[in-house]
């Protein structure tokens, strides 16, 4: 029976889901709209949700499930939960005064945002495959409305459609996974996938329907996370969509989906199914290679930006394919996921910050070349986005750099070897073209017609956090990385890996 | 006093290196200066609290500790970034610390060149960064702070003696210094590694832990005596060569004196140089198990204090003999800590940072008021005309000749007495029964004369006899201050002479820490060895252990030989110059030009090191493995990969999204596959 | 090879063969004209004559309204087995349906502010 009680367990969710309806009916309702109070109430909305968060966090010592075992309630989703209210709030102080620019005056983007973080929440704490097709939709619809939000941009228009189309596709394939599963099966609940496949003999040795199934997953996840050979629409989609909603999908997108995908592998699939090993090796292999190599030739920061975005997806798989055999506390080390998932997050919104500055007329102008001077106008902004770019790169002593050496050492214990080394020729090829922006702004004179940067508070006061936190984590990750560790291990309450 | 103030002492400097850095060209000499000074001054308050607590204790308190954050935890090794303040440690953060704050004050009235207004701040950030560097030395409880310490006093060092860059000479002395101990640093990380390697799974980067693994299993090390351990002593010294300037290392030291003279007195003379002794006393335990090493150690350090001695009599530039004199003193200390004596070398350590420090900032007062003249042949009789200076100055030199009573004279003296004393199976560079010690004593006694006559030759010169000044200084590269020709030099500003006087009521009274037996003084007799007992529980030469008839004997003699010499250096050098040819016939020529060329010893390794290295680099590693074949393969890769991302981007990734559905449906039908093979 | 995935397999690959064959019949069998007379462009080769494009543009407000339908034919859904069952849910399920009936309020008057439902 349904007990009120566990409401709480969903009260950032909550919080979120009725500010953005506050902010609906401010933003829509009123004739006269103040952006600045729209704004406000979207941070309070994410606040709210970040201190209730925190409050679930020290009162749940044990995971538990919640609304009949539909929801996990463990440190894994609070930690996730944290990560989008972070992303949330990065991509709406960057939207503030870059949605004024480009004429975009649609009072529905703080209220999609705000249910988008909502569907991403709660997929993070999913323990159900329908749930988690829920919530996943919930985000994506949301997302693919905030892609073409700049509807007078063809480009826009065009990530809109593209990412509408393709991501429709893949939520079939994800959908059909989840039905296959359940045939095979008889059940949604991740934890009950899990006892199935711990049971002597039970793999998909003679249960095609499992095995198609679980295939099918891996797509519809793979797409999401942009992982190769499901990666195609991401340079596409990036790129067209205005930036914070970009730099929205880069960080918050990826982490929630990457959560929902590393929930369901390390509680029901990895573990005792090698042939789940390989076929992760494979994908991880691939995505490493295909996103560095594309990002070299990139002239355009986003679009480089996107394929980064490829490879950094392609280091998080690495890790889980070291994902133990005897179960999670034996590789502690895989704590990194969740720390690179939030390093990720916070390099990636401080670099995208700083793109949202280039605009001219209304429109982007994201080139590398446009970079050029930069170090000279505005050495501070440039040297922030040294520090994200080099972060990203994985050079001491950024966040990156840490949380990269905790994905290669979760890959090097769990005696994944051949993938670190296919992750270290990828991140070998990551440094060239992440220290070619920071030679154009260091080293280049300044472009002809140059870009006045539209600098502004709220995206500068991002960045100046974003940085701080790039170094101060860089260099005393310790507590962070505990907590990190902690939260991940709470999913072997859950069985399976 | 609780333990977490102890990151406080580090901490202050730091808050002045990034107050000052960020005021940078707003912050004048004097707000600059106040704010370096007052952030060394804390800290120093905070380093005598710690002294004191532990001075209170009366030996139940051993350490302090506190760790500030965990920094990383790899492969079974925790790294702490965290302090820690034993009386070895406390004594050595009040040295630095008091003398430092005593050279920043000093240093506010010295920097007042009106060509450098715009670069004061940067004296003082690095100034301040020096101190917050060698704090983190000295203070570090493992190896890992220790050593980026080792490597900020490095920094701190290469940035201040190149402090005028514009000056070509000087900026390349920089670079000197940093070359040359970077070889230093090398030997001391591969002894790291190597003492790491071999503990095995007992690894460990902290000295306390350190400590207890060894001595739980000392044959981790190949225990007393063995190969292993004394490969990585003579490793680490080989780092303290290139701190600490000794044989081989020693060349840097005398041209760093291009920087300002304050940084002379504080970093190459009384806190930075003394980092390769004060980790020798680290790591005593270490260092203990290796009689060969210690017997390398004490054998290198008696060479390099004669070496550096017969250099300096017979050099004209004030700051050059004191440079070597100063190589010398080093060398003593080495030659304390290498017989056993721990504590006798660590407490020539604190005395000689008193006396030197007292002796470069006399000089650079001297300087100061000559306008950039260095060469002592243009001074003289300058005592009449700074008084306080000079004064100090004698004071100074009292106590570095060993003149009784003064610090000097208790320190360096036993050093001698214990190294006269010490058990030639515990010094064993050449085997057990080699009366190595008796030798080394030797070395030092010579040595003693030496000093005697170099420094006395440097205070006659400076202070004594007729002024011989008036022509134009040559060391004056910046700032045209021609003018001030004209005037006299006068006595020095308060700023100034103040630290001269603190310093040298230091000089006289410092010898209390550590009273010889034979003046019975109760508590204080030997009460810097009681006091650093617990440090030093390992050390074979112990004060209270040692044959105490020896003592007064040996002090007795060398008191003779230096009033002598005192006694010789007035009548040769200002009485009768006659005599001092007289002399010069009896000394072989190439002895005199040796003294005079430095030994050649920078020529020497300008053609057997510096010359091929530079040739081989530039003939066949640059033309040839790295223009050919390191960056054939490194272009050739990127040509490729740079080849392949443009063909997919073109290829491939072509925006229509009939190819991105098919590539994904495509995936999945090779992901079905795949587990269908595979199953 | 597991028996049952042989199956699988051979499912999948008649999918394939008759998604392919099709194709491949068709161009096989198929008249390959090298002559490019109007009559071929046309949409019907035979039979009524087009009138106007193909690609006519529908207006959106069909779309609104639809969507508009949806969204209360779903809560009617919803609502009808909750009311049957009230009886036994009890109060806290009225509670809920108030929320999502609340909800769906808003939904509603933000189309209205839109001015989803004005046909102009």
């Amino acid at each position: 029976m349904f007990d009120p009680g566990e409401l709480n367990f969903i009260g950032p969710e909550i919080a979120v889901f009725v500010f953005a309806l506050l902010v609906l009916v401010h933003d829509v309702m009123f004739k006269q709209r103040n952006a600045t109070i729209s704004m406000g109430v979207s941070l309070m909305g994410l606040a709210t949700a970040a201190v209730l968060n925190l409050l679930n966090m020290q009162a749940v010592d044990v995971p538990r499930e919640a609304f009949a075992g539909a929801m996990a309630v463990d440190g894994f989703g609070f930690f996730l939960n944290f990560i989008v209210l972070l992303a949330a709030a990065g991509a709406l102080l960057i939207s503030h005064d870059f949605l004024r620019r480009i004429d975009v005056d649609v009072p529905e983007f703080n209220p999609l945002v705000l249910f988008v973080a909502f569907g991403m929440m709660l997929m993070g704490s999913a323990n159900d495959l329908i749930l988690l097709f829920i919530s996943l939709e919930v985000m994506s619809l949301g997302v693919y409305v905030l892609c073409g939000i700049n509807r007078g941009e063809l480009a826009s228009a065009e990530a809109a459609l593209k990412y509408f189309v393709m991501g429709a596709f893949a939520s079939g394939f994800l959908l059909m996974g989840i039905a296959f599963v359940y045939g095979g099966i008889g059940s949604t609940r991740i934890s009950a996938v899990a006892q199935w496949f711990a049971i002597e003999g039970n793999g998909i040795a003679g249960n095609p329907l499992i095995g198609v199934g679980v295939a099918l997953l891996l797509v519809g996840f793979g797409f999401k996370v942009a992982a190769a050979p499901f990666h195609m629409w991401t340079p596409d989609v990036y790129q067209g969509a205005p930036t914070p909603v970009t730099a929205f999908m880069a960080t918050g997108v990826k982490a929630a989906a990457f959560a929902a995908l590393s929930r369901v592998l390390l509680v029901a699939l990895l573990g005792q199914n090698l042939e789940f090993h390989t076929a992760l090796w494979l994908i991880a292999a691939g995505t490493i290679l295909m996103g560095n190599i594309g990002a070299l030739v990139q002239d355009d920061l986003k679009r480089m930006l996107a394929y980064s975005s490829i490879g950094h997806a392609g280091y998080l798989l690495m890790a889980l394919v070291g994902a133990p055999a005897a179960g999670l506390a034996d590789n502690p080390r895989l704590g990194g996921i969740l720390f690179y998932l939030l390093a990720y997050t916070v390099m990636t919104v401080g670099a995208f910050a700083v793109l949202s500055f280039f605009t001219r007329d209304g429109v982007e102008d994201t080139r590398i070349s446009r970079l050029g001077g930069l170090a000279d106008r505005h050495p501070a902004v440039a040297l922030a986005l040294s520090i994200c770019l080099l972060s990203l790169a994985g050079v001491p002593p950024t966040m990156g750099f840490v949380g990269k050496f905790y994905l290669f050492a979760a890959a090097i214990e769990g005696g994944a070897i051949g993938i670190a080394v296919v992750g270290a020729i990828g991140g070998a090829i990551g440094i060239y073209y992440y220290l070619r922006p920071i030679v154009v702004m260091y080293m280049h004179p300044e472009p002809a017609d140059r870009v006045e940067l539209a600098m502004n508070p709220a995206a500068l006061g991002v960045l100046g956090v974003a940085t701080v936190a790039v170094l101060v984590f860089g260099l005393v990750p310790g507590s962070l990385i505990e907590v990190a560790q902690d939260s991940l291990l709470s999913l072997a309450a859950w069985g399976g890996v | 006093m609780n333990p977490a103030l102890l990151s406080l002492v580090p901490g202050f400097p730091l808050l002045g290196v990034i107050v000052i850095a960020l005021l940078n060209r707003k912050a004048s000499r004097v707000v600059a200066g106040s704010i370096a000074t007052a952030m060394v001054a804390l800290s120093a308050v905070l380093s005598f609290w710690t002294l004191f607590t532990l001075v209170g204790a009366h030996g139940e308190l051993e350490s302090l500790h506190t760790v500030l954050y965990r920094w990383i935890d790899v492969g079974g090794v925790d790294v702490n970034i965290a302090f820690m303040a034993d009386p070895l440690t406390a004594v050595m953060m009040c040295v630095v610390t008091g003398v430092g704050s005593l050279i920043h004050l000093y240093s506010i009235g010295y920097m007042d060149d009106p060509a450098d207004a715009n670069s004061t701040w940067r004296f003082f950030t690095y100034l301040n960064l020096f101190v917050f560097s060698m704090l983190l030395l000295i203070m570090g409880d493992n190896f890992l702070v220790m050593f980026v310490g080792w490597e900020g006093v490095g920094l701190c060092s290469y940035l201040l003696i190149g402090f005028w860059y514009s000056n070509t000479e000087f900026a390349k002395a920089g670079k000197k210094a940093f070359v040359t101990n970077r070889v230093g640093d090398f030997s001391f990380l591969l002894g790291l590694f190597l003492l790491f390697w071999s503990l095995g799974e007992h690894a460990t980067l902290q000295f306390s832990e350190l400590k207890e693994v060894l001595g739980a299993h000392p044959e981790l090390v190949g225990g007393h005596g063995g190969t292993l351990v004394t490969a990585i002593c003579l490793l680490l010294f080989g780092g303290a060569t290139g701190k600490s300037a000794q044989i081989p290392l020693f060349v840097w030291l005398p041209d760093a004196m291009a920087g300002p003279t304050p940084v002379s007195a504080l970093i190459h003379a009384a806190t930075m140089v003394t980092s390769g002794i004060y980790m020798i006393c680290r790591l005593n335990f270490l260092f203990a198990m290796a009689p060969v090493a210690m017997g390398a150690v004490a054998t290198i350090g008696a060479l390099t204090a004669f070496l550096a001695a017969t250099i300096a009599v017979s050099q004209n530039d004030i700051k050059k003999v004191l440079a070597y004199s100063t190589v010398s003193q080093l060398g003593y200390m080495f030659l304390g800590v290498g017989v056993g004596a721990f504590t006798a070398g660590f407490f020539h350590v604190i005395t000689h940072a008193f006396f030197k420090a007292l002796l470069f900032l006399g000089a650079g007062a001297v300087i100061h008021a000559m306008h950039h003249e260095q060469d002592m042949r243009h001074m003289g009789g300058l005592l009449g005309k700074m008084k306080i200076t000079g004064w100090t100055m004698i004071i100074a030199w009292l106590a570095i000749i060993g003149f009784p009573g003064f610090s000097g004279f208790f320190s360096k003296d036993e050093i001698l007495w214990l190294t006269f004393a010490a058990d030639p199976a515990q010094v064993a560079l050449f085997g057990p029964t080699v009366p190595l010690p008796k030798f080394l004593w030797g070395i030092g006694f010579i040595t003693a004369i030496l000093t005697a006559f170099y420094m006395s030759r440097l205070v006659f010169m400076t202070f004594f006899g007729e002024f011989r000044g008036g022509r134009h200084g040559h060391g004056d590269d910046h700032g045209d201050d021609g003018n001030a020709h004209a005037h006299e030099p006068h006595e020095v500003s308060p700023v100034m002479w103040g630290p001269l006087v603190v310093l040298a009521v230091l000089s006289v009274f410092g010898g209390l820490l550590n009273l010889p037996h034979w003046l019975h003084a109760g508590n204080l007799t030997g009460w810097l060895h009681h006091f650093l007992e617990p440090v030093f529980e390992d050390a074979h030469m112990r004060f209270d252990a040692a044959p105490e008839h020896l003592e007064l004997r040996i002090m007795a003699l060398t008191i003779g030989v230096v009033f002598f010499t005192i006694y010789a250096a007035w009548q040769m050098l200002m009485k009768n110059p006659e005599i001092k040819h007289q002399i010069e016939h009896f000394i072989p020529d190439f002895a005199i030009a040796g003294s005079i060329n430095k030994w050649w010893v920078d020529e020497l390794y300008e053609f057997a090191i510096i010359k091929p290295l530079v040739l081989g680099s530039r003939q066949v590693l640059w033309a040839i493995v790295d223009a050919l074949v390191i960056d054939g393969a490194v272009n050739g890769t990127a040509r490729l990969l740079s080849g392949a991302s443009r063909a997919y981007g073109q290829r491939v990734q072509v925006g229509k999204v009939q190819v991105y559905a098919l590539a994904l449906a495509s995936g999945a039908a090779l992901l079905i596959f795949a587990f269908a093979v595979g199953s | 090879m597991d028996p049952a995935w042989l199956s699988a397999l051979t499912f999948l690959g008649v999918a394939f063969v008759v998604a392919a064959g099709a194709l491949v019949g068709a161009r096989l069998l198929g008249v390959k004209s090298r002559v490019d007379v109007p009559t071929r462009r046309d949409t019907y080769e035979c039979g009524e004559e087009p009138e106007g494009v193909a690609w006519v543009r529908f207006h959106p407000r069909y779309y609104l309204v639809a969507l508009l339908f949806v969204l209360f034919d779903v809560e009617t859904v919803f609502i009808l087995p909750w009311a049957l069952n009230l009886d036994d849910l009890g109060l806290l399920a009225l509670v809920e349906m108030v929320v999502f009936v609340g909800i769906l309020l808003l939904g509603w008057a933000y189309a209205v502010r839109k001015g989803a439902i004005e046909w102009q």
